[in-house]
């Protein structure tokens, strides 16, 4: 009941403390003093009266803790005296306050560290409104392979859906534009993003400055542009009278009406312009129905738009999920032939955009979790110690009638102040961590860039400590409350250290150790091993001094005898061995896949008329230049022109598929042809081997490589690949001199090395692979410290018995073997849980690891044997000491 | 009066107030008067008198300041306040209720 006086109370609690207890003492000492001078006048004298005082009514002191127990606020006092009295020892042993709150440390600041991460990542909700009402609509394919939607099933959709109050529509892989400011004449290569009008009041994100594009403009086709702020800031330096300005987007006039905020990352991580989707190029190709010729070309070629929908209030996710299972048949029935086998999801926004990454954040965040518990369990086992050391203080107290709850009190507030310390501490390795994250991160991580230590961390940071508070000194507490402080005194001070209880406490902290830490290394080594069989698979080709340029040329220029005239040029430079160019090296979209229809036999591939593959179109020496061998036949050469028949090249994979046991040479198939039409065969000219075009780790399509005089696609982007003698790098600048002197607008970019595309392909791998590795080495290294710690101390307890072992005759051999049994005691129960553990927890993993199972036994034998190996070690040398005890002075110590 | 103490630490309350009742009194004096009165049946000891003041003073009930008592010592001598005074009128009341209730109890014929 709260009253002014508690009030007032408190108050002079906190502010007059001195002052209180000054008089309390007084008033209590007056009593006394008064029993006493009564005493002495009824005839004692003073000694007497004054031992007579003393047996009769309690001690002063405890007369004045009873008056303190019952204040208000007594709680609290008594709190803070603990917390000042556990300063106080804490200080007292530097040692042990220092390797406690540095391992604790070491566990929270990199727990803290990922989890910041995670949370960038994973949880925090993306700046839209209400986020958690936006889904990612998905069409897959009957081989779960991802899609993206036809144009007028995202009109059928957005009009008969009743899950939805609004569904908007963006493409996602329209490539690179070129955007160049007007006023100059440099251009650049940016990623844009066209989107419908209606994406902007879905996604309730507006421009900071301007306003966004509205759906009569989208109708019209106008030319108006929204910017990113990044691109406002790094071309247009921020300036203020932005609105109202043009550029050029691929040759065409925008005018720029406002500038998004800087987290608006829809539908890429580095858009940087929203335009209309009515204003690019590929708009003129959704199907309708007045085109019949060309609605027989390919669904990669139509299906290019993404979809993004707000569910309406009182509609839930499952709700739409099944609403979305319904509609996929009825897509189906009306594209029979372009839908075929299509189904239907809805995603929340969130975890359609963090997805790939969300299976390796998860087992990183797991892992240090693992380290974080093994720092824990070092840090319980030294304040055991610790505790152990103080029995002898805490039997006394309790015999004087200390509470055991106050004791237990105690302890939990000396391992909060250690925890709040080693939190700290994290914190502090924490934030350079963070950045070395972000920095180091693969870049297909979204939002790692937002990855900070801010204050939702902090408040994670905080709960953490205070949860490890609690698991460490769980069991020092839960130890005191079963102690017999009768005990304690009677052994007269020795520490009950090799009681039964004590060994059990200590071997299942070892075993919980010991388990954990084979768990992570197992994951690492699987993941380890994983990394090392994505290096060794063969890409196809050979990349050793490549050169890559990628080249943007304005279109409506004369592409072919530009680049014809570029490969020329380029093959004199002195270092170059051979030079061609692709459209599309690693490709990273869909429309690339067309369909082949096989002719030739008719009989073996009756079920099959409809094949996807990759269709390419190269010049030059485009496969020497790579080192892609020719298995069969011919590269193109100049009489694959313009009006010869139609050549191809294609892989052995389908040659072998669809012509098994016969040469595919010279065989006909029908697919894309340059009329539209379909019905101009293509004649196999060429076998090559397979290559991995999406990467050493997704598994080789199908290919199918046509000289490009013989097609008619816009050309206006190439690959170019040089193979050179010595080191690539030293010519780019030649190169670009050459394709600048061609045309001055050209857009010379991605100038790196083969290698170096290989390189970062595997980087995300790379990421994850590290970092485990480091924090199984650290749980290694943590663990083997602890249990020889362990080893030690029993080392050092069972001198006495040691001495009268080795007196009575004992080999030191046969002690080391005795000490050698303990440990292995320990250490195996440890190793075979792990073990057991990682079996079942690595299964987990299946989705990131490559060419390796997880039931893989080398990985556990090399992991079991790694352990033991250390294990020894750390038991070795206490062992060692124990053999050379000299038994006279181990006797002699009592 | 340990025993005693623990059961009747609401009646420890009652004759407190009451002996402040009569006019103020410190610590020894509040002690003895309990003990005089009730001819010895209840005493009070330091542990038990001091604990009740300070959490009689906190609810309000009694005030303690200090002053100048016999033989020029400092002495903390407590009065009933108002609301004490008040306090005590109900648990006049209470005990009254009780003890009516008890000798009847106690007192019925079989």
């Amino acid at each position: 009941m709260f009253s002014i006086r508690r009030f007032q109370v408190l108050l002079s609690l906190l502010f007059r403390r001195e002052t209180v207890e000054t008089e309390l003492d007084a008033e209590v000492q007056a009593f006394f003093d008064a029993m006493v001078e009564r005493y002495i006048e009824q005839g004692l004298s003073a000694e007497e009266a004054r031992r007579f005082a003393r047996l009769n009514f309690e001690h002063p002191e405890q007369v004045k803790e009873k008056v303190r127990d019952r204040r208000t606020g007594a709680m609290f006092s008594s709190f803070l005296r603990d917390v000042k009295y556990a300063w106080r020892t804490l200080r007292k042993s530097p040692a042990f306050t220092s390797v406690t709150i540095l391992t604790l440390g070491l566990g929270i600041g990199a727990t803290t560290a990922i989890f910041s991460v995670v949370y960038a990542v994973l949880l925090r909700p993306l700046p839209y409104r209400d986020p958690g009402r936006l889904v990612s609509l998905i069409p897959t394919s009957r081989d779960q392979v991802k899609e993206e939607f036809l144009f007028p099933d995202y009109e059928f959709l957005r009009a008969q859906s009743r899950s939805f109050e609004n569904i908007a529509v963006f493409y996602k892989n329209t490539g690179f534009s070129r955007v160049t400011l007007t006023g100059t004449s440099e251009p650049e290569s940016v990623k844009g993003g066209y989107v419908s009008a209606n994406l902007f009041p879905l996604l309730g994100m507006t421009p900071h400055l301007g306003r966004p594009f509205t759906s009569e403009e989208e109708t019209q086709s106008a030319r108006v542009v929204v910017l990113s702020h990044r691109l406002w800031q790094r071309r247009f330096a921020s300036r203020p009278d932005i609105l109202g300005r043009t550029l050029a987007i691929d040759n065409v006039l925008f005018q720029v009406i406002g500038v998004m905020p800087e987290d608006f990352q829809i539908p890429d991580r580095d858009s940087q312009f929203w335009a209309p989707i009515t204003t690019n190029r590929f708009w003129l190709d959704r199907p309708e129905s007045d085109r019949p010729a060309k609605r027989t070309r390919t669904r990669g070629f139509y299906a290019r738009w993404n979809l993004v929908a707000r569910l309406k209030p009182a509609v839930s996710l499952e709700q739409a999920q099944a609403e979305m299972r319904w509609f996929g048949p009825q897509l189906q029935g009306r594209e029979p032939d372009l839908n075929e086998g299509l189904s239907l999801t809805a995603l929340p926004l969130q975890v359609e955009v963090s997805g790939p990454t969300r299976l390796a954040l998860s087992v990183l965040l797991a892992a240090v979790s693992g380290l974080l518990l093994i720092a824990c369990v070092n840090a319980a086992h030294l304040m055991l110690a610790h505790g152990m050391g103080r029995a002898h203080e805490v039997a006394v107290r309790l015999s004087l009638g200390a509470s055991r709850g106050a004791l237990v009190r105690f302890i939990l507030i000396e391992s909060l102040i250690l925890s709040v310390l080693a939190g700290s501490f994290g914190v502090v390795i924490a934030v350079p961590a963070t950045r070395a994250l972000v920095i180091f991160g693969p870049a297909d991580i979204p939002r790692l860039e937002q990855a900070g230590v801010n204050t939702e961390i902090l408040v994670f940071t905080l709960g953490l400590s205070c949860l490890t508070a609690l698991l460490c000194g769980f069991l020092p507490a839960w130890k005191l409350s079963r102690s017999s402080p009768h005990e304690v005194l009677k052994a007269g001070g020795h520490r009950s250290s090799t009681g039964a209880g004590v060994r059990r406490t200590r071997a299942s902290l070892v075993m919980v150790e010991c388990a954990l830490t084979v768990i992570l290394l197992s994951g690492a080594v699987l993941l380890m091993r994983s990394f090392i069989a994505v290096q060794s698979v063969d890409p196809g080709f050979h990349p050793e001094q490549v050169l890559t340029v990628r080249v943007q040329l304005p279109s409506g220029t004369h592409h072919d005898s530009l680049y014809d005239e570029a490969l020329q040029r380029i093959k004199m430079v002195s270092g170059v061995r051979q030079a061609g160019a692709i459209d599309d090296l690693f490709e990273s979209g869909t429309t690339d896949l067309g369909s082949v229809h096989i002719s030739e036999p008719p009989s073996i591939v009756a079920g099959q008329l409809r094949v996807w593959a990759n269709w390419k179109r190269i010049r030059g020496d485009y496969f020497q230049a790579m080192g892609i061998s020719l298995l069969q036949g011919r590269y193109f050469t100049f009489q694959d022109h313009a009006h010869a028949p139609l050549a191809a090249i294609i892989d052995q994979s389908m040659a072998r598929h669809y012509w098994p046991g016969e040469s595919a040479i010279g065989k006909r198939f029908r697919g894309w042809d340059k009329r539209g039409y379909h019905d101009d065969p293509l004649f196999v000219v060429g076998i090559i081997r397979g290559t991995r075009s999406h990467g050493r780790e997704v598994a080789p399509t199908p290919h199918v490589y046509q000289p490009a005089d013989q097609d008619n696609f816009e050309k206006a982007t190439q690959d170019l690949v040089i193979r050179t003698e010595g080191d690539p790098n030293k010519l780019s600048a030649t190169i670009r001199e050459i394709v600048r002197s061609l045309d001055s607008t050209a857009i010379v970019s991605r100038i790196t090395t083969l290698e170096e595309q290989l390189d970062q392909q595997i980087s995300p791998r790379r990421f994850q692979t590290w970092l485990l590795g480091v924090f199984s080495a650290l749980a290694l290294t943590l663990a083997s410290v602890g249990l020889y710690g362990v080893m030690q101390y029993m080392v050092v307890q069972r001198r006495q018995e040691i001495g009268i072992r080795m007196a009575l005759g004992a080999a030191p051999g046969r002690l080391l073997r005795m000490i050698l049994q303990e440990g292995a005691l320990l250490v195996i129960p440890g190793l075979i849980a792990g073990l057991v553990g990682a079996r079942w927890l690595t299964t987990l993993l299946s989705g990131i690891l490559f060419g390796i199972t997880p039931s893989d036994p080398w990985t556990y034998g090399g992991v079991a044997a790694l352990l033991m190996t250390v294990a020894t070690a750390a038991v070795m040398v206490p062992a060692w000491h124990a053999a050379k005890v000299d038994p006279l002075t181990a006797l002699r110590q009592d | 009066m340990s025993r005693q103490t623990e059961l009747l630490q609401g009646t420890l309350d009652l004759l407190i107030l009451r002996t402040l009742e009569l006019g103020p009194l410190h610590g020894v004096g509040i002690a003895d008067r309990i003990e005089q009165v009730t001819r010895g049946v209840f005493v009070v000891g330091p542990g038990s008198l001091f604990p009740a003041l300070h959490r009689l003073a906190e609810k309000g009930w009694i005030e303690g300041a200090w002053g100048e008592g016999e033989q020029k010592r400092r002495v903390k001598s407590y009065i009933l306040t108002a609301t004490g005074r008040a306090q005590l009128a109900q648990e006049k009341r209470n005990w009254n209720k009780i003890l009516t209730a008890m000798n009847r109890m106690l007192t019925e014929e079989a």
